[in-house]
């Protein structure tokens, strides 16, 4: 539940390497294995190190099954209650946090908060051009390119 | 001494008394002007009302004049359009009647062929560089058994236009049957076709094989091409990314208006035009499957006789495709948007931006999809092809909807804002409406009892009171050191400055109260409206629920949609094909 202030210089320097080249996004639905372990990190907090590697680990292999590029980060609407709003989870690290209404994301996420906010959306991915909506039926939407 | 001054003390009373009768008057008077008063103002806020009622008519009545004016000019300059696209191109149109008209001839038997062949040299002698002239020659030449002659005109109408004259060979030999050649000219055309630079007449293609119109060898040879281009351009993210975006925007088109029951949110809330955007833009999603649902569920009308199907595809061929028209085209597509969108050039403008590849010269194999399906018959397509090609677009329509229903979330203002009579309010996901009422009505209060501690002895009165006082002293003074002329002078200066003090004391409750009377008519006032905007905002956000919720069964009707399953059989190929 902590606010890891170090892990937004971390994210700053992987998307670093990944922006300027062209983010190949995984278009089509996202699996089932994917939203189960999205829904699962909410409660990260009562899980176990290992469990938690595990659904980080899914959710990787999502992307890395289909050789298409790895989200920056996932933020999604915190189920905690008051004061926590959105959870991100940094996908360099696997660090998952918890923010606070009004704390401001780290490194280009905080353009993803609004939308995560809606129960319209399980998740949205940030990569370092655009964002990707994902439904609670695996379903998404890219959004326009910010280039 | 005192003998002289009992008859002086006397005359003193009586112009006392005097005095104090003229101040009542004048506190009458004063009470009577206060009245006055409250009435001018009361009237002036009433013409000020009044005003900024006509200013707004006024400003309205412009706005519906230059309306009109746009209207009227649009429809009149629609017409030269029009009248000089027939000048230009009248002798184009007698060609292309022939053309339909020459093949139902010799279907019927009736017309000799030495007409026709002179009919279609004339027009040849008369247009210079249609392609089309050429081709009637060939075909006429054809049917005499001319073959020198035809291979002739063949290879010039090729010359002039190789695409479009393949084309019509094509559909004129399918016109009779002629299987095998018909797709050895449909082979040739899409071997020559670039899927990232078709011209327009690409349509026509689609059209014959959504409508069955190409024989059994050439459609699944023209279907497999098609699927392998749609394919290899689907993989380029911007391609994709580009339809996605002229969806969206056409969607967005469709918006409908807020509902005119809104009157108080508007006045009271400096967030409507955000609310407004953000209702209007949640509707597109309902309009757009009455529209999808409209287009599927009228039946398509389809011919069960090959001939005149494939005379209303070589109708379409001959007449919608030609670039010297296209500037023409374009125009009249302009002044048609102001003239649907009663003279509003802005709505004209975005409805003109969202259908701009409609009128480009070549287009990517994915761009015409679109346009097929989005703008159907003004992109030559029949309504068999605009619901063959909205199948195959379906996904970027589901994406476009999807951004803007993205966009349309994220719009959402984290509060509202309230304001009235100078009080400011949020309302966030746990306002309370009680609170909010009275928060304002203790602002009302507070400003009501401001204006009445403000009421107070004017600085004159006050200033009468203190020299009314001194020369109440001095008068003592005088009188003990003897000199009672004067002591008598200033008491009665003394007694006028004080009743003055006294009388304008006298009117400030009843200023007060009728200061507190307006609070009260304000703070009831206030509260009205701002429980009817609590309400408006109330029903609005329900409303929008209820649209954005529309985005999903759009999605779900949409993606049901499958593209092989509008593509119609030929009629020779009912049975058994």
């Amino acid at each position: 539940m902590n606010n890891r202030s170090d892990s937004a210089a971390r994210i700053g320097r992987t998307t670093g390497s990944i922006a300027g080249v062209g983010t190949k996004v995984l278009s089509g639905g996202r699996s089932a294995r994917y939203l189960r372990s999205l829904k699962a990190l909410d409660g990260a907090g009562k899980l176990a190190t290992a469990d938690i590697s595990e659904l980080v680990d899914a959710v990787h292999r999502e992307f890395a099954d289909k050789f298409c590029s790895t989200p920056v980060g996932i933020v999604a609407r915190c189920y905690l209650g008051a004061p926590y709003e959105v959870h991100t989870l940094a996908m360099d690290g696997s660090i998952i946090s918890h923010y606070r209404t009004g704390e401001a994301l780290p490194h280009g996420m905080d353009r993803a908060r609004s939308l995560a906010e809606s129960d319209h959306y399980l998740a949205i991915e940030v990569y370092p051009d655009r964002l990707v909506c994902v439904r609670p039926d695996g379903s998404i939407v890219l959004l326009e390119s910010d280039r | 001494m005192n003998t002289v001054n009992v008859p002086d003390l006397s005359g003193v009373v009586r112009a006392l008394n005097q005095v104090t009768r003229n101040q009542e008057v004048l506190g009458q008077q004063q009470v009577a002007l206060h009245g006055a008063v409250s009435t001018v103002q009361r009237n002036q806020d009433n013409t000020q009302q009044e005003l900024l009622g006509l200013k707004a008519q006024f400003v309205e009545y412009v706005r519906r004049d230059e309306l009109r004016q746009n209207l009227q000019l649009a429809q009149v300059q629609i017409l030269e359009v029009r009248g000089e696209l027939g000048d230009k191109f009248g002798k184009f149109a007698e060609v292309r009647e022939l053309a339909t008209g020459t093949l139902q001839a010799l279907d019927a038997g009736i017309v000799s062929q030495g007409a026709i062949r002179d009919l279609s040299e004339e027009l040849m002698l008369r247009t210079p560089g249609y392609w089309l002239a050429p081709a009637l020659i060939a075909v006429a030449a054809w049917i005499r058994d001319e073959p020198e002659l035809a291979t002739k005109a063949i290879g010039e109408a090729l010359r002039r236009d190789n695409d479009k004259a393949s084309l019509f060979f094509a559909l004129v030999l399918r016109r009779h049957q002629r299987d095998r050649a018909t797709a050895a000219w449909v082979r040739q055309y899409a071997a020559r076709q670039d899927p990232a630079k078709l011209s327009p007449e690409f349509v026509v293609v689609l059209d014959a094989v959504s409508t069955g119109t190409f024989g059994r060898e050439a459609k699944p040879m023209l279907l497999e091409q098609m699927s392998e281009w749609y394919g290899r351009m689907s993989q380029d993210q911007d391609t994709v990314d580009r339809q996605v975006g002229r969806w969206a925007k056409m969607i967005d088109t469709m918006r409908r208006p807020v509902d005119a029951r809104y009157q108080l949110l508007p006045v009271l809330s400096p967030t409507w035009p955000q609310l407004k955007d953000m209702f209007e833009g949640a509707t597109v999603h309902g309009a757009t499957e009455e529209m999808l649902r409209a287009t599927f569920d009228t039946p398509v009308p389809q011919s069960h006789d090959l001939h005149v199907r494939v005379d209303n595809i070589l109708d379409g061929l001959v007449r919608d495709f030609d670039a010297e028209e296209a500037p023409y085209r374009k125009r009249e597509a302009w002044l048609q948007a102001v003239v649907n969108a009663d003279g509003d050039h802005d709505v004209a403008k975005k409805v003109m931006a969202a259908e701009d590849p409609l009128h480009e010269q070549t287009v990517d194999f994915l761009t015409l999809l679109s346009n097929a399906a989005l703008h159907g018959d003004r992109a030559g397509a029949s309504p068999g092809t605009q619901r063959f090609t909205l199948a195959l677009a379906r996904d970027w329509l589901v994406q476009g909807a999807g951004r803007l229903e993205a966009g349309n979330l994220a719009s959402m203002p984290s509060r509202v804002e309230l304001r009235a009579e100078g009080w400011t309010g949020w309302v966030d996901g746990d306002t309370d409406e009680q609170r909010l009422v009275g928060s304002l009505s203790e602002h009302v209060d507070r400003e009501t009892e401001k204006a009445v501690s403000a009421v107070r002895m004017s600085g004159a009165a006050q200033v009468a009171a203190v020299f009314g006082g001194l020369a109440l002293l001095v008068a003592l003074l005088s009188a003990i050191g003897g000199a009672s002329g004067f002591a008598l002078f200033m008491l009665v200066v003394a007694a006028a400055l004080g009743m003055w003090a006294v009388f304008d004391i006298r009117a400030l409750p009843a200023r007060r109260a009728e200061i507190r009377r307006k609070g009260d008519q304000r703070r009831v006032a206030a509260v009205v409206k701002l429980r009817g905007a609590i309400a408006e905002l109330v029903d609005l956000r329900g409303e929008w629920q209820r649209e954005i919720a529309k985005a999903q069964s759009l999605r779900t009707f949409a993606e049901g949609l499958t593209a092989t399953a509008f593509v119609a059989t030929a009629p020779d190929q009912l049975r058994g094909a």
